[in-house]
């Protein structure tokens, strides 16, 4: 029963693809023939569509809104768990390391009026470059090879 | 205004349609971006991102209308200026002094404008005011979580009023916006004019104007074409030892080009 189901929808699916198909393959001016011969006004008809289509976006939009609304609800509660054991002035040359040996290799760093940074800075830094997964250790040449 | 900003497009694809759906956490989502607060001593808030994905974090110090800002000004670096180190040298990290803000800090800023307060819902709401002042910033800056210094900046831009926004602080004149109708020749005094409802409020006890008043626009321009007009004029303090001032100039002999 449900394989019959499946198949039907697939068949539904092709038949759909099909007919879509053949509208945008049609030369327009035979749509509008087509259209007008049906007693249809094409204007209406095309703004119809163009509602139903801006319409189901826009649906589409919110629903996407909404997922990441749900998942933003969700992640609140988990905070970043990363702990970094350096002490402050190792933390700074970690960091200015990494971000030195990232800046041709993705790493993207933005700050809103920047001073001077913090020790907590750094290290909450350091925490949120080993959450998006880059390697703090310092490499050796052992690792490099 | 009539073209769309990368800013609104997104926001329309999500199906915004008005400015309380505008959930800036969510969009930062959709766009692999993690919002997260923290006290922050260096800065307002930053972004770390690698292989699309980020983290933002914003100083849970700062007023939630300052962390609205700083949220649209980082997805704003997010979409313009993914894989770049904007703050410094790598080598600054390890000493102190000052980083210098670079031009991108600009394109993002107009980002977390137009992601905050975009023209497809701002204009609207804006027109529906024959006359800028305080009152009609106050009802925007409401209806789009945004301070009234925001609200009032993209009134200016909106090109609805011959305006101009002026803050000063005891020291003189920070900083002013004009509408582009506004001809560059009127330029605000450094100086508040002690003639000026202004003065006042910023150095005296009167209170913050609740409507405009009229005032000789030689209180504020040097031109000397100034003694001939009479403009409007309304201040508020915003907090910090500041005022900001509309003057609003109806004449139209002062919006010709010379």
């Amino acid at each position: 029963m449900t394989a019959n189901r499946k198949d039907d929808r697939e068949a539904l699916d092709r038949l759909m693809s099909v007919m879509v198909d053949d509208l945008l393959n049609m030369p327009e001016e035979e749509l509008i023939a087509e259209t007008l011969s049906e007693g249809h006004n094409p204007t209406e008809e095309a703004e119809a569509i163009r509602a139903v289509i801006e319409q189901a976006a826009r649906a589409c939009g919110q629903s996407r809104l909404k997922a990441a609304k749900n998942a933003v609800a969700a992640g609140r509660a988990k905070q970043n768990q990363n702990v970094v054991r350096l002490d402050a002035s190792a933390a700074r040359q970690r960091l200015a390391a990494i971000l030195a040996q990232n800046v041709d290799s993705g790493v993207s760093l933005a700050a809103r009026n920047q001073s001077q940074l913090s020790d907590a800075d750094v290290f909450g830094m350091l925490a949120d470059l080993k959450e998006l997964g880059i390697a703090l250790e310092k490499k050796t040449p052992e690792s490099e090879s | 205004m009539t073209t769309v900003s990368h800013a609104e497009q997104m926001l329309q694809e999500l199906g915004i349609g008005q400015p309380a759906e505008i959930d800036l956490e969510a969009i930062a989502y959709t766009l692999g971006a993690q919002v997260r607060y923290r006290p922050l001593d260096g800065c307002e808030a930053r972004i770390i991102g690698s292989n699309g994905s980020a983290i933002i974090t914003v100083n849970s110090r700062s007023s939630r209308m300052r962390q609205r800002f700083s949220i649209g000004h980082e997805i704003g670096h997010w979409r313009y200026h993914r894989g770049r180190i904007l703050v410094c040298r790598p080598e600054d990290i390890g000493r102190s002094g000052d980083w210098s803000s670079l031009s991108p800090e600009r394109i993002a800023d107009g980002f977390a404008a137009d992601l905050i307060m975009p023209w497809y819902l701002f204009l609207p709401r804006a027109r529906q005011n024959p006359r800028l002042t305080f009152q009609v910033v106050r009802t925007l800056a409401d209806v789009f979580d945004v301070s009234p210094e925001a609200a009032a900046i993209r009134l200016i831009e909106s090109r609805l009023y011959p305006s101009i926004l002026v803050c000063h602080a005891a020291g003189g004149r920070k900083w002013f916006r004009a509408s582009p109708e506004v001809p560059t020749r009127w330029f605000p005094q450094a100086e508040l004019d002690p003639d000026s409802y202004a003065f006042d409020i910023l150095f005296g006890t009167r209170p913050d104007d609740a409507a405009p008043h009229k005032i000789g626009a030689d209180a504020w321009f040097d031109s000397s074409e100034a003694q001939y007009y009479e403009i409007q004029e309304q201040t508020i303090r915003t907090g910090d030892r500041r005022i900001l001032t509309l003057l609003t100039l109806n004449h139209s002999r002062m919006l010709e080009d010379r």
